[in-house]
């Protein structure tokens, strides 16, 4: 930690993040060298960042940190709620993790997690979030906040709340969702049986829209309409300005929601554990919901910390991709 | 004036309609038909969106209300009232509370902390610690729980309120570091370098001056953690257990888990009167949620 330098109010403005450091950097212009730079002023100044920084830092360690750095020894034993294992764990190397990847209803996680995954985050919320948020940004002023806040309030619903509204819509034999396609002659459907992981996709989906939706929007409304304009003159259609103009322009928004989506979809408990507990067999077994079960109703800590561990893995990659994404929108919003 | 205008206007544009009668209704069919696609999907994804929301409504006025679904006959407010007279409601609301604002305000303190040196001074490892604090606002509760149910065991802390409410604040930290940071990047240094010159220290400068001025950012990243909290469910429900210290969202469960399939109503009615403080909160974060964040989780 040597070199603590006083941000400098040239620097300040050049530096300051989004929007307006143009502006910002113009005004502070006149002050550069007022700060003086004494060896003792250096010191003093290193000191406080140290413990501003310092104390949230230790804050976040102890509580994020040690309890990691604890889990990977747990994994490494036979640790568990009740048994042999309770007393006097042993240390049982890799076992966990070697029973873990031959057993099958982690495969069976493992696929179930990817399936909502792919279903829910990239092609629901991402995919199709995208095209909505094409679609609400050619609508009526009116049209729009009448859907958008129909989207917005599936999202502001806590995550229980969603669950318990779609166990009752899609409950069988006449739930809301079998009463209306008794109109059409359809069902009744038992949806949580037959069809449990589309059923979550949808639901999820259903959740998380208003994220994308007003990211993507956001971003899309940020596209200048003068490029759209020229590209509209040089005879390229609806379809191709959306593809090679508009696209390309919100890429950063689309990496970050895409980021999000998965991360928190991965990551995802509630809605699942409440709406088919994993089940039917283990078709919608998510890893979180598989790291619920063999932790805390068959009591086996030590299997269940090394689930908790894969998944601490598989989100630890997601939150890199997400980093490097955010890091790199700050970049090109100073530029 | 406005007479001279009208004289001005070219007759195309007065908007009378060309043409025969006929004429006109086949415009207009051509027209409708170009809009039609647009209304039908327009009307799909509103009732794809509309349709749940409107189950939990109807539910909550309809009494004896089952997940069998029926149109309501006549509305009561019965589901409300025995929620609110039940017991346990006034005391779950108390927790959730004490959870997500407790959690909100530590997080906030020490995201004031850490953003002051990452947003006023450049020092090695700056940009590292920032990206770490993306980092870690990426990793999910989820991923951790099990590791964090054995900590608390081991520190006799399951079962009680302030630990939770300390662990709750140190998942909010990330993102409000995060927030803070972009609001004080925002703030003129001009202003609290004034405040030097009468002898104040930077720190004084800072939170006299400086953090008054920041009053609504701060808020906003307040009352996004706050909802956070409040929505939460899986942390509390595995590290709390007795009935007196559970906040609303893992009661729902609890008490509807085995009856909600028979008293949709009531659950209904509970679910809503759950939802109504983070749907207010929202409306006062001026719908930031989305927009502004998109470097920067919210939810999770």
């Amino acid at each position: 930690m040597g070199g603590i330098t006083v941000q400098r109010p040239a620097a300040a403005g050049a530096g300051r993040a989004s929007g307006n450091a143009g502006a910002a950097s113009a005004k502070f212009d006149g002050k550069v060298g007022k700060v003086g730079q004494s060896a003792a002023r250096r010191r003093k100044q290193r000191l406080l960042v140290m413990v501003m920084l310092g104390i949230p830092t230790l804050y976040m360690a102890f509580f994020l940190g040690v309890p990691v750095a604890r889990g990977i020894y747990t994994s490494l034993t036979n640790f568990a709620l009740t048994g042999p294992g309770a007393a006097h764990p042993q240390f049982v190397g890799g076992s966990n993790y070697g029973d873990l990847f031959s057993s099958s209803q982690f495969w069976d996680g493992l696929k179930a997690s990817l399936e909502y995954l792919v279903g829910s985050a990239i092609v629901g919320q991402v995919v199709v979030g995208f095209l909505l948020a094409v679609f609400v940004e050619r609508l009526g002023k009116m049209a729009r906040s009448v859907l958008l806040s129909v989207v917005v309030l599936a999202w502001i619903v806590p995550e229980i709340v969603v669950a318990f509204i779609w166990s009752g819509y899609l409950s069988t034999p006449s739930g809301l969702a079998n009463v209306l396609l008794g109109f059409v002659g359809v069902g009744p459907e038992p949806f949580l049986f037959k069809y449990a992981m589309p059923s979550l996709i949808v639901a999820n989906t259903w959740r998380g829209m208003a994220f994308s939706v007003l990211v993507l929007g956001a971003a899309l409304q940020a596209v200048p309409t003068e490029v759209i304009e020229s590209a509209r003159l040089d005879g390229a259609g609806e379809w191709r300005i959306l593809r090679y103009v508009k696209l390309p322009l919100v890429r950063t928004a689309v990496a970050t929601v895409l980021a999000l989506t998965t991360l928190w979809t991965l990551s995802d408990f509630t809605l699942i554990f409440v709406l088919t507990g994993g089940g039917p067999g283990n078709s919608t077994d998510v890893l979180p919901v598989y790291t619920y079960q063999q932790s805390f109703s068959f009591y086996e800590l030590g299997l269940g910390t090394a689930i908790s561990l894969v998944l601490l893995v598989l989100a630890c990659a997601l939150a890199y991709f997400y980093m490097k994404v955010a890091a790199s929108d700050l970049k090109t919003r100073r530029a | 004036m406005s007479v001279q205008a009208l004289e001005v206007r070219p007759p195309a544009a007065t908007g009378r309609p060309v043409g025969t009668a006929h004429q006109r209704w086949a415009r207009r069919w051509r027209q409708g038909r170009k809009k039609l696609p647009t209304a039908v999907i327009f009307v799909v994804v509103f009732a794809f969106f509309a349709l749940p929301l409107f189950l939990l409504v109807s539910s909550a006025f309809t009494a004896n209300a089952s997940i069998n679904f029926q149109a309501p006959s006549h509305l009561t407010l019965s589901n409300f009232g025995s929620v609110l007279s039940g017991a346990g409601f006034g005391q779950a609301a108390l927790n959730g509370f004490i959870l997500s604002a407790g959690s909100a305000a530590i997080a906030l303190v020490l995201a004031a902390m850490a953003a002051y040196p990452l947003s006023r001074f450049r020092f090695r490892g700056r940009v590292g610690f920032l990206l770490g604090v993306l980092f870690v606002t990426g990793v999910p509760v989820t991923a951790l729980i099990v590791p964090l149910f054995e900590f608390f065991r081991e520190f006799g802390w399951l079962d009680s309120l302030l630990p939770v409410v300390l662990l709750m604040a140190a998942f909010a930290t990330p993102i409000s570091i995060w927030l803070v940071k972009t609001f004080l990047d925002n703030v003129d240094p001009a202003l609290e370098e004034s405040t030097w010159v009468d002898g104040a220290s930077r720190l004084q400068g800072y939170v006299r001056v400086v953090l008054p001025l920041m009053s609504t950012g701060l808020l906003v990243a307040f009352l996004l953690n706050f909802i956070a909290g409040w929505a939460n469910f899986y942390v509390p429900f595995i590290l709390l257990s007795s009935a007196d210290k559970l906040p609303i969202a893992v009661t729902i469960y609890q008490f509807f888990g085995s009856y909600g399939t028979v008293d949709y109503g009531h659950l209904a009615a509970f679910s809503i009167l759950y939802s109504i403080p983070p749907a207010i909160l929202y409306l006062f974060t001026g719908g930031r949620f989305g927009g502004s964040f998109s470097t920067g989780a919210m939810k999770g």
